[in-house]
């Protein structure tokens, strides 16, 4: 990851548990005095119907790219210290985190404020799609409804 | 017949999650004229292959990994580019 005067960004899509503890570490910067953490976490429930299991796949290149393109906006528009994104991938068990986002910042304004707005942007853009299969056998593909593209 | 300065290249296709349920592959090759419009390569595409018309009124085009944002600009291909169909995400 290129340094600059305003920290790291690090992107990572992974098949293996995320560590809270680990990002967190990571993020620590003896000038920041905030560290913000948004956990995806997968529900059991969808519309009534009990989520059995659910998947992720990922254009895993393009994904990559757009995630670090919405960090640099939140950097030119927040003035944070280091990002790190994390997105699982494949089988993830109901309740386990299925994305972990991290800033850290000198205040904690800005590093919780670029967390929701990281947040928002990876909900519109980035190209990962989540399967579900619910407990009567039946399966779907999730859409956010931040995607501009959705079937309405 | 060809329209002045168009011509066929080949580009290699990515279809992801229900697109590539749809198309039945995950990659495919075809010859797309340029210049084009996201619009365009798509019904070009669907000539071939016809199931992804299910999702013709919900999917982004990319091409080399970049989000054509507006289906009727003008784009170039280029030999070898790679094109991919984009259905609704639900990342994050």
């Amino acid at each position: 990851m290129a340094d600059n005067e305003s920290g790291f960004t690090h992107i990572d899509l992974t098949l293996s548990e995320l560590s809270v503890a680990e990002v967190t570490q990571r993020l620590t910067s003896p000038k920041c005095g905030a560290i913000s953490l948004f956990v995806g976490t997968t529900r059991d429930m969808f519309e009534g119907m009990t989520v059995v299991s659910l998947e992720y796949e990922a254009y895993e290149a393009m994904a990559c790219k757009e995630m670090r393109k919405l960090s640099d906006e939140a950097r030119s528009q927040y003035p944070v210290e280091n990002i790190i994104i994390i997105h699982r991938l494949g089988q993830v068990a109901v309740t386990e985190a299925s994305i972990i986002v991290g800033v850290s910042a000198v205040h904690r304004a800005e590093a919780i404020a670029a967390t929701a707005f990281i947040m928002d942007c990876i909900k519109a853009r980035v190209p990962v799609w989540k399967k579900e299969v619910y407990s009567d056998g039946s399966k779907s593909w999730k859409e956010n409804k931040e995607c501009e593209w959705r079937s309405k | 017949m060809t329209e002045l300065g168009l011509q066929a290249v080949p580009v290699k296709l990515v279809f992801f999650a229900a697109a590539r349920e749809l198309s039945g592959c995950s990659e495919s090759e075809i010859n797309l004229s340029t210049p084009t419009t996201a619009k365009k390569l798509f019904s070009e595409v669907l000539n071939k292959l016809p199931e992804l018309q299910k999702i013709e009124k919900n999917v982004m085009v990319a091409i080399n990994q970049v989000y054509i944002d507006d289906d009727t600009n003008q784009v170039s291909l280029r030999a070898g580019d790679e094109v991919a169909f984009i259905p609704p995400i639900s990342g994050g």
